[in-house]
């Protein structure tokens, strides 16, 4: 008789025999978990959900007893493989983690889906994806959500073209697109009936737009030899990055009106969102050409190249493509300081939910989840492409 | 060995002074070299031989003293431009673009600095690349290449601006032992076109066999100079004998 | 050919000097309009009774700041002990652990810390017992509670990969020389690994504190009586949005810059002696 088999029992007391002591507490701690867990649900639970608790009991027994009977086995070199009780360990490990899982996530979606709210969230999720337009009074201009389509199609080639080192086609087609779509959708923008996601992407994209170009000219200048540039472009990036982004908001907020007169709110937050993005992008251009080995410029310059020669020919080349993927993580960010706007009252994505919220008043749980999502779905996908990217760079080497 | 114009000097360096902070590399080393001169630099590690062979193209500034490359001073505010397509320089970690072809590597300056059209630019960078025996790998990566055929390619790169004078800093030193011979026979034939070199190496092979004088640096000065034959043979210095039970034992 | 050199003084200031007259417009262009729209900078209003605390205006300001200092530094407690476990299961063999940190990471690294500050205030928060909701609100402050959870759990996520990262920066080798020495899997950990780790996430790590500090002025939103929230309501009860919004830009500034140095001097005390 194998002494681990105690485990069958009591998960844990198995491996306490067989003298694997963190094996043993780890076995513990997940019986009393499990048992805490999956005891109400077994008794009261609905079908699914009593399964899932039932297999995952059954699990733990006959894996902690399972385990244990392996590692007392490899104690007594029976077992020829050593490699057998790790594996086996892991294996149910993973199962009993699993099923747990398996079981909180079919509880919370249960939970989720008995709200009460959904169908009022329902109704207004095409205001928290494009604002006010969708009211009957501005169906007029409804088309045109149409100028969405060359901005993409700009932006999508232009960035494909980019990557396939055709970097100036790239830049004019992305920039054509850009136009092209904010031309049309310029009136409904202006007036702020745009809102929502829609308006949301389109301060970002603004944002970026204005952000890439100043910020390459203040990391370039930080680590210029000459003083005056070194030091103006030194306090842009430190000042932006000492406060915080809602504090930039209020400056621009209060001074506009004061150059451009009223009303200029929305140029405001685009500012703001430029402005602040631009010193986060000046270290990123700072890193990338200063990861560069110094034999780079030297050897440009041994070869009789100009400083700016240098810079163009052979260190920008090659430290944008080091500064890409920081580069997509900085829109994440910038996606997510549109958040902020609706402080000074533009109805993006946040503030159009925020509104729904308040005036619905107790369907905030569904709401707040349902915007969160949303942003997460962009992202998210924006991150894996930052990640592919990286991917990319890491096989090249 | 190829035979020096003894009264044609192209480099004049006198009493130069580097320091780095406090650190002083180099203290007061007189030099003139001449036109078709080969020269090879010997010294312990940390002697200043890179430091002064860099101070030739400028990529560093000497604080005190004069150097004149081909009559122009080095100064500031003197044309350093000017200067760079007269000096061409290989280095011990070959410094070649990552994200430029082979070809791509040897045509940039001269498109860039010299106006070159490209047709031609091409022309001469085959030229080169055949000249050191890496034609068909003309459109590769540098990544793609072996240390020895990378440091041909860094050769051929620094000849396309036609300089009139050639650095070499521990060109083979970063090398596999059976990449250096390929290395060394370019620079042979180099030397034996009449190119003014000045080579930082510890291969006492190529200083026998193309160099016309030896120069010993030590603690940021030269401590001899001799005939490679005389150097190797028969050194006249302590420092030197020492340096070279050294490295015959390394 | 070289007459441009950027370097020389005549055009150094003469860059300086634009640069100067850039910002001197600017100024000009704002104090017209503030002169138009009848407004006077009044510095004074800082020494002026604060109409919400029984202080000054400048007392109320510090007393917004001393509130986020102690936001701060909780949350950067409770972020880095999350961060430390969620970066650590990252790495887990156990598939499921591993699956449920990167979960926990992507999600909160790619929603906007404002959106989790009200789904933990509005959504949360009141789903909690009436009792406990109570004895947190009177011990301190629902909002604050709320914030601190938002801001510990979201920069606990960027924390994680931060740790992640460390430990993976550990060549292979290390790991197997502790093997090799017969150190155990807790004290290859703790002796070889992780105190090369530290160096490497020691500045991204303060870097997030900074980002913390600067990330709970989003508190003011719910109303949590720190920095950002007394200045802008000092700019309502005075008008007086110029000198408020000076105030809490330097308020934002002295924490920053001190948190700054407070990190460089860690990081020396920590380096590694390189060759310069
Ligand atoms: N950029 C630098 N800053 C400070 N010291 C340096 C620098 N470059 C070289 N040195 C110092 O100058 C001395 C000479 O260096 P180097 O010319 O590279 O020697 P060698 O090439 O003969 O090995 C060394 O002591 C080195 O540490
Ligand atoms: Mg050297």
């Amino acid at each position: 008789m194998n002494i681990g088999a105690l485990s069958f029992v009591i998960p844990g007391v198995g491996q306490f025999a067989v003298q694997t002591l963190f094996l043993g507490i780890q076995y513990l701690l997940a019986a009393i978990t499990v048992w805490l867990v999956a005891l109400p649900i077994l008794l009261s639970g609905p079908l699914e959900g009593r399964i899932i608790a039932l297999a995952l009991l059954v699990s733990l027994h006959v894996g902690a007893g399972i385990t244990a009977i392996a590692w007392k086995q490899r104690a007594d070199g029976l077992e020829k493989n050593l490699a057998k009780a790790p594996r086996t360990y892991r294996l149910w490990s993973n199962v009993i983690a699993g099923l747990l899982v398996l079981l909180l996530v079919d509880l919370f979606a249960r939970w989720l889906l008995s709200l009460p709210s959904w169908s009022a969230v329902a109704s207004n999720l095409t205001f928290i994806l494009i604002g006010k337009l969708r009211a009957p009074s501005n169906a007029e201009d409804l088309w045109r959500l149409w100028g969405f389509v060359p901005l993409m199609i700009g932006l999508v080639v232009g960035w494909n073209l980019f990557r396939a080192k055709k970097g100036l086609l790239g830049l004019v087609l992305g920039f054509v697109g850009v136009i092209i779509g904010t031309v049309i959708l310029w009136p409904i923008i202006n007036n702020q009936v745009l809102g929502g996601l829609a308006m949301s992407v389109m301060l970002a994209l603004w944002g970026i737009v204005l952000a890439l170009p100043l910020g390459m000219l203040v990391g370039i200048g930080r680590i210029s030899e000459i003083p005056v540039v070194r030091i103006s472009s030194t306090i842009w990036i430190e000042l932006f990055r000492s406060i915080p982004f809602v504090a930039v908001i209020f400056w621009f907020y209060i001074c506009l009106p004061y150059v451009l007169g009223q009303g200029t709110q929305l140029y405001a937050v685009v500012l703001a969102l430029a402005i602040f993005t631009s010193s986060y992008i000046g270290e990123i251009v700072r890193a990338g050409l200063q990861s560069l080995p110094k034999g780079q410029t030297e050897a440009s310059r041994s070869l009789g190249l100009s400083g700016s020669q240098a810079m163009i020919q052979v260190v920008l080349p090659q430290a944008i493509q080091n500064m890409i993927p920081p580069l997509v993580g900085q829109f994440i960010s910038l996606f997510k300081d549109t958040s902020l706007t609706s402080i000074v009252s533009i109805l993006e994505l946040f503030g159009a939910g925020r509104s729904v919220a308040n005036r619905l008043g107790n369907a905030t749980f569904e709401i707040y989840l349902t915007i969160a999502v949303i942003y997460f779905i962009v992202n998210y996908s924006l991150s894996r492409l930052a990640a592919s990217l990286e991917g990319a760079k890491a096989k090249e080497r | 060995m190829t035979q020096a114009n003894s009264t044609d000097p192209i480099i004049i360096a006198q009493d130069v002074h580097k320091y780095f902070g406090q650190f002083h590399a180099l203290r007061g080393v007189n030099m003139t070299v001449q036109k078709g001169e080969v020269l090879v630099i010997v010294g312990p590690s940390g002697s200043g031989k890179s430091t002064f062979i860099r101070t030739i193209n400028r990529l560093e500034a000497h604080q005190k003293g004069t150097i004149i490359v081909d009559g122009i001073e080095l100064k500031e505010g003197s044309n350093l431009d000017a200067i760079r397509r007269e000096v061409g320089m290989v280095f011990q970690s070959f410094n070649l673009f990552p994200h430029l072809t082979v070809l791509q590597n040897v045509t940039l300056a001269p498109m860039q600095v010299r106006k070159m059209p490209k047709d031609k630019a091409n022309a001469l960078g085959m030229e080169l690349l055949e000249r050191v025996g890496i034609s068909e790998q003309a459109q590769k990566f540098p990544a793609q290449l072996s240390g020895g055929q990378q440091q041909r390619v860094a050769i051929a790169r620094a000849l396309a601006m036609q300089p009139k004078v050639m650095l070499f800093d521990e060109p083979t030193s970063a090398l596999d032992p059976e990449m250096v011979g390929e290395v060394l026979d370019v620079m042979k034939t180099l030397a034996k076109s009449g190119m003014t070199m000045l080579c930082v190496t510890h291969e006492m092979g190529f200083a026998k066999a193309v160099a016309n004088r030896v120069v010993f640096f030590d603690q940021g000065n030269i401590v001899e100079e001799n005939t490679p034959e005389g150097f190797f043979n028969n050194p006249q210095h302590e420092r030197t004998k020492m340096f070279l039970n050294q490295i015959r034992h390394a | 050919m070289n007459s441009f050199n950027p370097k020389n003084p005549v055009i150094q200031s003469l860059f300086g000097a634009f640069l100067i007259a850039l910002v001197g417009v600017l100024v000009w262009q704002i104090s017209q309009g503030l002169k138009a729209n009848n407004i006077v900078l009044d510095w004074g209003v800082l020494g002026q009774p604060s109409q919400i605390t029984s202080g000054s205006n400048l007392t109320t300001i510090l007393l917004g700041m001393w509130l986020t200092i102690r936001i701060a530094l909780v949350s950067i407690i409770l972020a880095l002990l999350l961060g430390i476990v969620v970066g650590v299961s990252r790495l887990s063999s156990n598939t499921v652990v591993r699956l449920v940190a990167t979960a926990y990471v992507e999600f909160f690294r790619n929603t906007p810390l404002l959106v989790q500050i009200f789904f933990w205030y509005f959504g949360v928060f009141n789903l909690l017992p009436k009792v406990v909701q109570d004895s947190l609100d009177t011990q301190f402050g629902a909002p604050t509670v709320a914030v601190v959870a938002a801001l510990s759990i979201y920069t606990s996520s960027y924390i994680a990969e931060t740790i992640r990262a460390g430990i993976q920066s550990i060549p292979k080798g290390q790991f197997e020389a502790g093997d090799s020495l017969g150190l155990s899997g807790f004290q290859t950990l703790g002796l070889i690994i992780l105190p090369q780790a530290l160096r490497v996430v020691i500045p991204p790590l303060g870097n997030q504190f900074l980002n913390l500090t600067k990330n709970s002025s989003l508190a003011s939103q719910l109303g949590a009586q720190e920095l950002f929230y007394y200045g802008i309501q000092m700019q309502s009860y005075s008008g007086q949005g110029f000198v408020s919004i000076s105030a809490i830009t330097l308020g934002y500034l002295v924490m920053s810059l001190s948190i700054t140095a407070i990190l460089t001097l860690i990081n020396n005390r920590f380096a590694l002696a390189v060759r310069k």
